[in-house]
């Protein structure tokens, strides 16, 4: 089959549908709609419209709830813990980061932990959204006590999850700052989503069960493991977001894999910790915009080295997709579109009125 | 002339002889020379005594004002702002450390910014004082708008300095955990400091003046620059430092391609938060879940040419035990650069050499 185009507009209508025949209500299933669809306009495709069908895949069993809502479950002047009450992710970070933005216009400010929540989607969407409200955010996810496919350094055993990252600084003249990364060399889609396991592979992205450079993506699959990015550096920024966004959350930390089985309540969903800070708390806020388009204005103006066009500043990247495929659209690969039309009619969604009038590519 | 090695209090009372010697307050020079010792016992050698002499050099170029003591200018329930009056950095540092840390345990959490200060020495210090008094410490420092030697990712001129970050976690059974590293691949001394400047180094460590993989050291030094880690993602870091510690703070930003030397070169400013365990959840539960995944870690199965997975502050740990016992040892040469300047301000260290 064809590769499907659809304009984001009718990517959420698809979602929506999709997760409200899940029982999703309906203000959660427009929140994750647009998280996906932002994501593919994004030109982050991992996170888009392609994770309907592994969303299904835990909803489907229980292990997240599609019913449920997130709530506040303690509160301080600038401090919350927001229950996601293992519920779709991105609604539970979204009350959360509000909260967070709240309080540190307030104080200065604020930090909040995210615990018990689905998949939380792309980091950047919060880091953005602070962004866009004029505050720094700073932000680690981790899987909780599900852990994930990665060693440590100098480690032969999976122990964390990607672990990944993520910070947003405002900007007046200026795209913001986005910066947003999983704490491994690679991603763990471009691994695992590729399909072709017997290809090879660069060496330092993954090891075999051995320990040993994994030299193909089969290698890695067989009880092999990802790596954290730059050895020892990596590793210690992988374990601050484990400490931080496990422990000091609440939500637990990675565990031995016999404790937790693969699947069960919860089972994969992410862990956050978030801080938000007000510049205007700290210095005055016209010097600090000042300094940041002065910033990154040079940064536009460094002479690049060879093989680059120029210099980026995180978060120009998906600035440019965003207006790209606003007007461009968003496309699937035909078995990604099956599979969303498969997960459809499993669960009662209508999707034929938007598919025949969509532009096909 | 031979290498020197005395023990960690002989090197305390130099410093502290030194610095007064240059016009500064006691408890500032003890201070400081708490922080130096303290980085070699770690062995960090980069931010230990080997500094004595830049730090004097510092103040003589008048860079550094050796009488100014650290002041909050600004301060609310979980904010201060610490104006370092261009003095030596890690009392202002510590001035800062202190109030987030007192602000968090009573709010939750709290930041503090340093600008206007010397080089605050290893961001290391802080985060582990902070988890010692079982605080959780998020730290970084820029060069407060007088940039470095790191070129960003793609680019091939010198932008930022070595942007470390640096972090401290608390554990019960375990020793905390304590991160501290430069957002560069290498730090700048592993280079600046070796001798030989025609020896080559590891593709991947620098850049020459086009931006070109460095080969030999002298390639970087000529124009070139230190390269952040793991390309895009440290180089996002490093960016995110400079905002930080540069924008947020005031300080002001590396944006101009000259340096101008003037008061604070040499200098850092800095960002740190706090975090109170207790605001977030059951503080039993936190240290169970610390010391679980330490021991966890600790009996991961290592991976080939590995004896063991380690924690990040351990080795630190094991060096401060050995140096203690050991002694500090400084070569001839930087032996010479500090005695040259105690002897400037007729600054006795012959007692300390002895007996």
């Amino acid at each position: 089959m064809n590769d499907v185009r659809l304009s984001a507009a009718h990517w959420r209508e698809v979602c929506e549908r999709i997760f409200r025949a899940w029982g999703v209500p309906e203000d959660i299933a427009a929140c994750v709609a647009r998280s996906l669809v932002e994501s593919n306009l994004a030109g982050v495709d991992s996170h888009g419209v392609v994770r309907i069908g592994n969303y299904y895949n835990f909803v489907k069993p229980g292990w997240w709830l599609a019913a449920s809502r997130p709530q506040v479950a303690r509160e301080g002047p600038c401090t919350a813990i927001i229950d996601g009450n293992w519920g779709l992710g991105q609604p539970a970070m979204h009350l959360g980061l509000d909260l967070g933005i709240a309080k540190a216009r307030e104080h200065g400010i604020a930090a909040v932990g995210v615990i018990r929540a689905g998949h939380i989607g792309r980091l950047g969407e919060y880091a953005e959204k602070a962004a866009a409200a004029g505050m720094i955010a700073l932000l680690g996810t981790s899987n909780a006590r599900s852990g994930g496919h990665v060693v440590p350094y100098g480690g032969a055993e999976r122990v964390f999850s990607t672990n990944p990252v993520a910070a947003g600084v405002p900007a007046r003249t200026h795209t913001p700052f986005i910066m947003d990364f999983a704490t491994t060399v690679v991603a763990a889609g471009k691994l695992e989503l590729g399909g072709e396991p017997d290809k090879p592979i660069p060496s330092g992205w993954a090891v075999d069960a051995g320990g040993r450079p994994a030299t193909t993506a089969r290698q890695y699959l067989d009880g092999g493991a990802m790596l954290p990015v730059a050895g020892h550096k990596g590793f210690a920024l992988m374990l601050l977001v484990e400490l931080l966004a496990g422990a000091l959350t609440g939500a637990g930390v990675t565990e031995r894999p016999q404790v937790v089985p693969a699947g069960g309540l919860g089972f994969a969903g992410n862990a956050t910790f978030l801080i938000v800070l007000d510049a205007a708390h700290f210095t005055d806020a016209e010097q600090f915009f000042t300094d940041v388009d002065g910033l990154f204005e040079r940064l536009d103006g460094v002479k690049p080295a060879p093989g680059f066009d120029r210099v980026v500043v995180p978060g120009e990247p998906e600035a440019e997709q965003r207006r790209r495929r606003a007007t461009d659209g968003i496309r699937v690969t035909g078995a990604v579109w099956e599979q969303i039309a498969a997960i459809a009619a499993e669960s009662g969604g209508r999707l034929d009125d938007i598919w025949p009038g969509a532009q096909k590519a | 002339m031979n290498d020197i090695t005395l023990g960690a209090e002989r090197w305390r009372e130099i410093c502290r002889r030194i610095f007064r010697g240059w016009g500064t307050p006691d408890e500032i020079a003890a201070c400081v020379a708490d922080s130096l010792v303290d980085s070699d016992l770690a062995g960090i050698y980069s931010h230990g005594v080997i500094r004595v002499a830049d730090y004097v050099g510092c103040v003589k170029a008048g860079w550094w004002r050796p009488e100014s003591r650290p002041e909050i200018v600004r301060e609310t329930p979980v904010t201060a702002v610490v104006e370092g009056h261009y003095g030596f950095g890690q009392p202002a540092a510590h001035l800062a450390l202190d109030a987030a840390v007192a602000k968090a345990r009573a709010m939750g959490v709290a930041a503090a910014s340093v600008l206007h200060c010397g080089h605050i020495g290893r961001l290391g210090e802080y985060a582990e004082k902070a988890a010692r008094e079982g605080v959780v410490a998020l730290i970084a420092a820029s060069s407060g708008g007088n940039g470095g030697l790191v070129v960003p990712y793609g680019g091939a001129e010198r932008v930022f300095s070595t942007n470390p970050v640096a972090a401290g976690v608390p554990a019960q059974a375990h020793a905390p955990f304590v991160m501290d590293f430069a957002t560069t691949v290498i730090a700048a001394g592993k280079i600046e400091l070796a001798p030989d400047k025609d020896a080559p180094i590891p593709e991947g460590w620098a850049v020459d003046a086009e931006g070109r993989p460095a080969a030999t050291i002298r390639q970087f030094l000529e124009g070139g620059g230190l390269v952040p880690f793991g390309g895009h993602k440290g180089y996002a870091l490093a960016l995110l430092v400079e905002l930080i510690c540069g924008a947020l703070t005031g300080a002001g930003v590396s944006a101009q391609p000259k340096r101008t030397r003037g008061p604070g070169f040499g200098g850092n400013s800095a960002f740190m938060v706090a975090l109170d365990i207790a605001h977030f959840t059951d503080e039993a539960q936190f240290y169970n879940d610390v010391d679980s995944l330490f021991n966890r870690l600790e009996s991961v199965k290592p991976a080939p040419g590995f004896n063991r997975v380690m924690i990040p502050g351990a080795p630190e740990i094991a060096q401060r035990e050995k140096r203690s016992r050991e002694g500090i040892t400084v070569d001839g040469a930087i032996w010479e650069r500090i005695a040259a300047v105690a002897a400037e301000r007729q600054v006795s260290l012959d007692d300390t050499l002895t007996g």
